[in-house]
C-alpha cells in the first residue's frame, strides 16, 4: 500500500492556493447578489440520454407513456454511465435524435411537461429539507453510494462524472479526506456561491455522508476567498451544527483554475494527483458543493438529479441570474424568459469563459454538469491575430500541471507528436490559463488540445 | 426550431476555450521596456547632453530602417508598431559611447535588428540579442571609438572644445590588474577610481545610459511591478557576478577592485535588467532564466578579470544565447504529480 504525505494539521490558517494560475476579470458582481430562483416551468423538456462521462443511458420509457416526476426514464447502461430521471409529469412525445452542444446529434426523450401537477409537486417538495446534522447511523456507506447510483447523481461542476463511483471505497487506496469544492474559479459563475449561502446544511450533510461512504476521516470545503460570505456562512453553519466529524472550511486564494481538482487537491492536502492518475491516488475524494447538496436530498429524500442551480449571466442577457431549472430545459426557453439574447449578443457559452463550450445556438437542453449560460458580446469576443511567439515564458509560469505550453505547442504544430507525449502532453488539465496569458494572442490550450487527441491516437509504444 | 422574427434561426459563433483573453499583448510588453528605460535615457541626456539625443535618434533610425526594408524583402507585413525594433534601437544607443559618430550608430543600429533580427526570420525567431549584436560588430568595426570614453558634464560645449577624456572604473580595474603588483602604480590607479555612491548615482565615464545605475534599478523596479520580467535573470546576474568578483576580491584584493564597483561599474545592472531580461533569446522556464542569469554574471566576470577586455556583459549575453536551446532542455519544469501523488 503506498505510504502518502501526512496532511496539513490546521487548514484554516490564511488562504491556500496551488503554484501558476491566472486572474481573469471576475464579473461575479452581476450575479452574486441574486437569490437562486425558479421560472415558469418549459412546455417541453429535452432528456438526453448521454449527459455525463460514460455510456449514455437507456431508455425505459416509449413514445405516448406518461411519466411522473423523478421517475427514472434512462438507466444505466455500464459501470460508468447514469440513469435518466424525468423532472416533470407529463407524456413522453418522442425517443430520438436531438442537437448537442458538439454540434452532433444526440438521443434524447421529449417530455411534454403537464405544468400544473409538476407545480403542485414542486411545492410540495419545498417541505423538504436536509439539515446539516443529519443523523447518519441509518446510512451505511453501502446505502449512501446506491442512493448516488439509482438518483443519476454526476457531477455538477462540469465533469459529469458519476457521483457513485467517487463514492465508492477502492481497497487499496483508502481515502484520508473528502473535499468539496466551493471554489467555482470560472468568470461569471456564482451558482456555487449561492448554494453556499443557501443550502450550507445540504452541502455540510453531503460532505458528511460523502465522508461516511468513503471513510474518510477529515472533510473540507474549499472556497476561493473572493466569497467571504460563502467563508462565513458554511463556517457559521458548522459550528452551530456541531457536527461530530473533523471538518474545516478552506479559504483558498482567488486565482484561476483554482476550482479544478487537480489545483485544489494540492491546495488544501499537500499532495498532488499523479500524472495520469486520479484523486483517490492521493487519497481524496472530491465533490463539487452542488453534487455535496444533491447527494445529501438523495439519501435523505429519495430525490434523483432532476433539477440543478445555474447561473445565467453576461452582458447578452437582460436579467441574469440565478435559477434553479429542472434538467433537459431548453435553453431558449431560460433565454428568453430573462430577456434574451441581446441584440450584440456574440457568443452562447455553456459554463465560465474560461472552460465552457459554446454553443451555436439556443435549442440545446440544460444538461447535469452544465454550472452556466454565459453570454457575451460582439465587442467581447473579437478574435485577436495571432503573432509569433516572444518567448516571453508567461504561459510555463502560469501553467498549474508544470507543463511547458510554448514548446509543447510547437511540437503539436510540427506534428512530432511522440515528442510532445514524452513531454507529458496529456498531463495538460485544459484549463486555458496559457491562451489567456499568451500576449502573442497564441491558441496555445487549442494546439495542446488537438495534439492529446493526436497522441491517443499513436500507435502503443512507436 | 424557435424562429427570429424574420424567419431566420439566430446563430452564434462558435469557437473553443477560453472565450476571454488577457490584456497583455506583444507591444505592450515592448513598450513597457520603454517605459522602463525613460529614466536612464534622462540620465544620458543629462549628463551627455546632445550627443545622447543625437545617438538614439540614429540607432532607432537605423534599426526601424532596416526592419522595414526587412519586412519588404520578406514580403511581411510591416511589423514596426510592435515596439521591438525601436526598443533594440534605444537599447543599442545607451550601449555606446558618448562620443561614438551618429552615422556609425545608425549603421550598427541597421545591424541589429537587419542582421541580429530580420535575418533570422523576424521577432521571435531570433537567437542572439539584436542590440547586442549591433555592439558586437561596431566593437568588432571602430574598436577604439567603442572605447573612448569622456567625463560627464564637460560636454556643454558641442563642437567647440574638446570634452575631456576619462577613464571608466572598469578601464581602471583593468589597468589595476594589468599592474602587476607595481605598488606605485597600482597606488596611483587606485586614486582615480571613482567612489561607490558616484558609481551609483552614475556621474561617471562610460556608455549613454550604463553610467546610472538609479535610473537602471528604476527602470528595473517599474519592470517587475508590471511583471514584463521576473526576478529571476537579474538576481541570477547580480548573484553570480558577486560570487566570481568576490572570490576573485579575497584572493587577490590588492589586483582585483572589489565586487561593488564590478556590479555599479560598466554594463552590469544594464544587463542585469535590461539587456538579459531579453525574452526571446532567454530560457522559458523560470529555473531557466534564474541560471542563464547566473551564467551571465559568472562569464561576464570571467572576461573582466581572467579575460582581455576590460567589460564582458555583452560577450556574456551572447555566449548564453547561444546555449539557451541547451539550457531550455536543462532546466524543463516538471509537471505537477509526475512520481507519485506526495510530490505538491
Amino acid at each position: 500500500m503506498q505510504q502518502l504525505k501526512p496532511l496539513p494539521r490546521d487548514l484554516t490558517q490564511g488562504a491556500r492556493s496551488f503554484p501558476g494560475g491566472v486572474h481573469p476579470s471576475e464579473h461575479k458582481e452581476i450575479t452574486e447578489a441574486l437569490a437562486i430562483e425558479r421560472l415558469a416551468l418549459p412546455s417541453q423538456i429535452i432528456l438526453p440520454l448521454a449527459m455525463h462521462a460514460g455510456a449514455p443511458a437507456r431508455p425505459t420509457v416509449g413514445k405516448k407513456d406518461e411519466v411522473a416526476r423523478a421517475q427514472r426514464v434512462g438507466e444505466a447502461s455500464g459501470f460508468v454511465s447514469a440513469p435518466v430521471h424525468s423532472p416533470v409529469f407529463g407524456t413522453v412525445s418522442d425517443v430520438t435524435a436531438v442537437p448537442h452542444q458538439s454540434g452532433r446529434m444526440v438521443r434524447a426523450i421529449l417530455i411534454r411537461t403537464d405544468i400544473e401537477r409538476t407545480q403542485e409537486a414542486i411545492e410540495a417538495e419545498a417541505e423538504q429539507r436536509v439539515d446539516a446534522d443529519l443523523d447518519l447511523s441509518p446510512y451505511e456507506p453501502r446505502k449512501i453510494t446506491e442512493a448516488a447510483k439509482e438518483g443519476g447523481l454526476v457531477g455538477l461542476g462540469g465533469a459529469a462524472f458519476p457521483t457513485y463511483i467517487k463514492l465508492t471505497r477502492i481497497e487499496k487506496k483508502p481515502t484520508d479526506i473528502a473535499l468539496l469544492n466551493g471554489s467555482e474559479c470560472e468568470p461569471y459563475l456564482t451558482a456555487d456561491h449561492r448554494m453556499m449561502l443557501e443550502q450550507p446544511g445540504a452541502i455540510l450533510a453531503g460532505l458528511r455522508l460523502a465522508m461516511k461512504a468513503t471513510g474518510a476521516s477529515r472533510g473540507a470545503i474549499g472556497i476561493e476567498d473572493n466569497k467571504p460570505d460563502a467563508l462565513r456562512t458554511m463556517r457559521q453553519a458548522l459550528s452551530a451544527a456541531g457536527v461530530p466529524e473533523p471538518i474545516d472550511i478552506v479559504a483558498l486564494k482567488t486565482k484561476y483554475p483554482q476550482g479544478g481538482e487537480r489545483s485544489l487537491i494540492p491546495a488544501i492536502t499537500g499532495r498532488a494527483v499523479p500524472v495520469g492518475g486520479f484523486p483517490p491516488d492521493a487519497g481524496v475524494a472530491i465533490l463539487n458543493v452542488g453534487t455535496a447538496a444533491a447527494l445529501a436530498y438523495a439519501v435523505a429524500h429519495g430525490r434523483p438529479l432532476i433539477e440543478r442551480v445555474l447561473t445565467l449571466t453576461g452582458p447578452g442577457i437582460a436579467q441574469p441570474g440565478n435559477l434553479l431549472v429542472p434538467i433537459g430545459t431548453p435553453i431558449r426557453h431560460l433565454v428568453e424568459q430573462r430577456g434574451g439574447p441581446t441584440e450584440d449578443a456574440a457568443r452562447v457559452i455553456l459554463g465560465g469563459p474560461m472552460m465552457g463550450p459554446a454553443a451555436a445556438q439556443l435549442d440545446l437542453p440544460v444538461m447535469k454538469g452544465m454550472s452556466g449560460i454565459t453570454i457575451l458580446t460582439e465587442a467581447q469576443t473579437r478574435p485577436r491575430k495571432e503573432v509569433a511567439c516572444i518567448r516571453c515564458g508567461r504561459c510555463v509560469d502560469v501553467c498549474p500541471s508544470g507543463l511547458m505550453p510554448a514548446t509543447l505547442a510547437r511540437l503539436v504544430i510540427k506534428r512530432r507528436i511522440a515528442e510532445a507525449r514524452d513531454q507529458h502532453l496529456l498531463a495538460c488539465v485544459e484549463c486555458g490559463s496559457c491562451a489567456y496569458i499568451c500576449p502573442s494572442h497564441i491558441p496555445l490550450v487549442q494546439y495542446l488540445r488537438s495534439g492529446k487527441a493526436l497522441v491517443r491516437a499513436l500507435p502503443k509504444e512507436s | 426550431m424557435a424562429k427570429q422574427e424574420d424567419g431566420k434561426l439566430r446563430l452564434f459563433a462558435v469557437r473553443t476555450s477560453p472565450h476571454v483573453s488577457g490584456a497583455l499583448t506583444t507591444p505592450r510588453v515592448m513598450y513597457d521596456v520603454l517605459i522602463a528605460l525613460v529614466p536612464a535615457i534622462l540620465a544620458a541626456v543629462w549628463l551627455f547632453r546632445g550627443h545622447a539625443v543625437v545617438l538614439l535618434v540614429s540607432t532607432v533610425a537605423g534599426a526601424v530602417l532596416a526592419e522595414m526594408f526587412g519586412n519588404r524583402l520578406l514580403r511581411r507585413e510591416q511589423s514596426i508598431g510592435d515596439g521591438s525594433a525601436i526598443l533594440t534601437g534605444v537599447i543599442l544607443a545607451l550601449c555606446l559611447p558618448p562620443t561614438f559618430p551618429f552615422y556609425f550608430a545608425a549603421l550598427g543600429g541597421a545591424v541589429s535588428t537587419g542582421i541580429g533580427k530580420m535575418a533570422f526570420g523576424g521577432l521571435g525567431y531570433n537567437v542572439f540579442n539584436p542590440a547586442m549584436v549591433g555592439r558586437t560588430f561596431l566593437t568588432a568595426c571602430f574598436g577604439t571609438m567603442m572605447t573612448t570614453w569622456i567625463e560627464p558634464g564637460t560636454l556643454a560645449t558641442i563642437g567647440g572644445v574638446e570634452a575631456v577624456t576619462a577613464a571608466t572604473p572598469l578601464g581602471l580595474a583593468k589597468q589595476l590588474l594589468k599592474a602587476g603588483g607595481d605598488a606605485s602604480l597600482m597606488a596611483q590607479i587606485s586614486s582615480q577610481m571613482p567612489a561607490l555612491p558616484r558609481l551609483f548615482l552614475g556621474n561617471i565615464g562610460g556608455s549613454l545610459g550604463e553610467t546610472s545605475a538609479l535610473a537602471i534599478l528604476l527602470g528595473g523596479a517599474w519592470m517587475l511591478w508590471r511583471r514584463t520580467i521576473t526576478w529571476h535573470i537579474p538576481i541570477g546576474v547580480l548573484l553570480g557576478a558577486a560570487v566570481f568578483g568576490t572570490i576573485a576580491w579575497l584572493a587577490d584584493p590588492a589586483g582585483v577592485v572589489n565586487p561593488l564597483t564590478h556590479l555599479l561599474g560598466g554594463s552590469m545592472i544594464f544587463g542585469a535588467f535590461i539587456i538579459a531580461t531579453d525574452p526571446v533569446t532567454c530560457p522559458l522556464s523560470a529555473k531557466g532564466r534564474f541560471w542563464f542569469g547566473v551564467g551571465v554574471g559568472l562569464l561576464t566576470m570571467l572576461i573582466r578579470i581572467v579575460g582581455g577586455y576590460p567589460e564582458g556583459v555583452m560577450y556574456a549575453v551572447l555566449l548564453m544565447n547561444a546555449i539557451t536551446p541547451f539550457l531550455d532542455r536543462w532546466t524543463a519544469t516538471r509537471p505537477v504529480g509526475l512520481g507519485g501523488p506526495s510530490y505538491a
